[in-house]
């Protein structure tokens, strides 16, 4: 299997143009002297700003690959933070960090696990179910936490290699699972033709519940990162996720009728989204136009690809 | 070669839409060397005595200095109304001003995002309206690393948190909750002619601005032996719990003539509950924050008067302090925006 797919080859191309602009912009902007957006701190600061959407994204993608979608991730996210910061609060000093982040992913992986049954077990379509899940963890992640922001003293937060670190350990892993291992070729296989999947042996309901529960492990992990970012777990956090994590996805190559796509484009896909708003951000472009354009290059991205394949034809 | 032409487009969008937004660059006269901006002064925890807006003299910047304005969102007018303050003081000085917000008052992450941002812009101070009182500490901390003065406005960041973190704040400018309070309780008094039973809802208990208004609340009626407190209940700042928590009071003590309540949602739930109580104009009303929804009941009389707060006047203290402070001035820890009290002949 090629590293990367032609989709993914193309956002590559673009996200150098991007980066490109956006260097060149930043550095008009300061009477062209040195580009604000290629600097040490910027660099590390675009790194920082899509660590969640990025890891959200993993998950993401093999569920989507895998021919469903999960919406419920920013909710889970939002549940597993309040999860770490209730664990974290309740026992003495430094030693509830263990316990926390672990009780934090035996939570993401418990609601991705309840997502997948649900979408495996009744057949109902997952659009629907992550929909109504979406409700269910937001509203419990409320009721956990009191429907207040719990801050966590103890840890330093705000460091840069922690949540980076994590990031690219979902990347390597969730590209070794699709790439390597037989499961991730059942993943494959049950997006493409269910019907085909089912009759060569794939056990389609396991793939399936394991699809999601990586997804809701991704979501918990992108909870911990929030946590080192912020120093608290927080009911409110990560409202929308979902849909930066699907555009990541989609930008990304991975297409959403399932059975094709990779790890790498969404990584590509999330940093293209990530390298915008920053850009747009140092640039002071209004919050407004910041959606525009977002939302612009996501349409741009589907329909030229559209285009594409057409041509080819 | 057709999948390039996904990269040119959306390149192509990027640059028209930032030649459309974006502001111009920044004049190009700059001294070689800027003047380094002093240490943010240490401000201590307890909570000092507000002081009232002060002038610092006439001030004429050195150099257009970068000053980010940080908001929770631009979807609020609160917001809105906040940035065009700060806007017409950076014009009035000269400054180069840059305000943001996140998409969602919500969304701290982003905002810490928008932070983080500034620090890399290398800009010379940092105004925030924080999207949390404590989760913000630590890209703030960033902040004070580089050396940034950081001013908090409007919300204000957790003395506390910010102490043990060893986060370093210039100052905290915000609305008197207390004398904006004591302003509306004293007007509905008057009005009721120093006599009768009161009542008052309160916002979240243990809240900041909730307490404060409670304390100004309180403050009015000891100049008011007339006044006998009938009931003071938290309504938690919602319409629907100010409707239902005043139709109770309602039950209970038939004779209340006047209520106040801590903010305009739940004066807006009380005047429903006074409607369905057969009570229309026997009970006057005085809420707080002078929501466009309240300006129509003030016009209707069924509101008698809410507190305006003023976050242009935030906004453009922001900046200014901002500014004194880049010019060496010495800036109080904590400043106090004025309030005013809004009633039917003050609308236009």
């Amino acid at each position: 299997m090629p590293l990367l797919n032609y989709r993914a080859l193309g956002m590559l191309v673009a996200l150098v143009l991007i980066c490109g602009v956006m260097t060149v912009l930043t550095s008009w902007q300061n009477d062209w002297g040195s580009p604000t957006f290629l600097s040490d701190v910027n660099l590390r600061n675009v790194l920082l700003q899509c660590s969640i959407t990025t890891v959200a994204a993993a998950g993401m993608t093999l569920v989507i690959i895998a021919g469903g979608i999960d919406l419920s991730v920013g909710s889970v996210l939002a549940l597993c933070s309040v999860v770490l910061a209730v664990v974290v609060r309740a026992l003495p000093g430094l030693s509830g960090i263990g316990p926390g982040v672990l009780a934090c992913l035996v939570a993401g992986a418990a609601f991705g696990m309840l997502n997948g049954l649900l979408v495996a077990r009744t057949g109902a379509p997952p659009f629907i179910v992550t929909l109504g899940t979406l409700f269910v963890g937001r509203g419990l992640a409320y009721v956990f936490a009191g429907g207040q922001t719990i801050h966590v003293e103890g840890v330093r937060a705000g460091a840069f290699a922690p949540p980076v670190l994590i990031t690219l350990g979902v990347i390597m892993a969730a590209h070794l699972f699709l790439s390597l291992t037989p499961y991730g070729r059942y993943v494959y296989a049950t997006g493409g033709s269910e019907e085909a999947a089912r009759l060569s042996g794939v056990p389609i309901g396991r793939v399936r519940v394991l699809t999601y529960i990586a997804s809701g492990i991704c979501a918990a992990l992108g909870a911990v990162i929030y946590w080192l970012r912020m120093a608290a777990g927080n009911p409110l956090a990560q409202d929308g996720l979902e849909l930066y994590a699907i555009a990541a996805v989609i930008v990304g190559g991975t297409s959403l009728s399932g059975g094709q796509g990779d790890i790498l484009g969404t990584v590509i896909g999330a940093l293209i989204m990530g390298v915008l708003a920053n850009g747009l951000g140092l640039l002071a472009v209004p919050d407004y136009w910041q959606k525009v354009i977002i939302g612009t290059v996501i349409v741009a991205a589907v329909a030229a690809d559209r285009l594409r394949a057409k041509w080819q034809k | 070669m057709r999948t390039l032409t996904v990269g040119l487009l959306a390149v192509a969008l990027i640059g028209a839409g930032l030649f459309a937004g974006c502001p111009k660059a920044p004049p190009s006269v700059q001294p070689p060397l800027a003047k380094q901006p002093p240490p943010p002064p240490t401000v201590a925890p307890a909570a000092t005595k507000a002081e009232e807006m002060p002038d610092f003299g006439e001030l004429r910047p050195a150099k257009a200095y970068k000053i980010a304005l940080i908001m929770k969102t631009m979807s609020n007018p609160f917001f809105q109304t906040m940035e065009r303050g700060a806007k017409e003081e950076a014009g009035k000085l000269g400054i180069d001003l840059s305000s943001q917000a996140a998409d969602k008052e919500t969304d701290d992450e982003k905002q810490a995002g928008i932070v983080e941002n500034a620090i890399a812009k290398k800009v010379d101070a940092i105004v925030i309206a924080p999207a949390d009182s404590k989760t913000l500490i630590p890209a703030l901390l960033k902040a004070n690393e580089a050396g940034i003065p950081v001013i908090n406005v409007d919300n204000r960041i957790d003395p506390q948190a910010a102490a043990d973190a060893g986060l370093k704040l210039v100052t905290f400018i915000g609305p008197d909750n207390a004398a904006g309070a004591e302003k509306a309780a004293r007007h509905l008094f008057e009005t009721m002619g120093g006599k009768g039973k009161v009542a008052m809802l309160e916002g979240i208990r243990g809240v900041d601005n909730a307490e404060n208004r409670k304390q100004g609340f309180e403050r009015a009626l000891k100049d008011f032996p007339g006044i006998e407190l009938a009931e003071t209940q938290s309504a938690e700042w919602e319409l629907e719990k100010g409707e239902s928590v005043f139709s109770t009071m309602l039950t209970a003590h038939s004779d209340i003539t006047g209520l106040f309540c801590a903010n305009d949602m739940m004066a807006l739930g009380a005047i429903r509950a006074i409607e369905g109580a057969g009570k229309k104009g026997k009970v006057l009303v005085a809420g707080y924050d002078n929501l466009a929804a309240a300006q129509e009941k003030l016009k209707s009389g069924e509101l008698l008067c809410t507190i305006e707060q003023h976050p242009d006047l935030m906004g453009a203290y922001g900046v200014r302090c901002a500014v004194a402070l880049l010019e060496g001035k010495e800036i109080p820890p904590e400043i106090a925006v004025p309030t005013d009290l809004i009633t039917k002949e003050g609308l236009p």
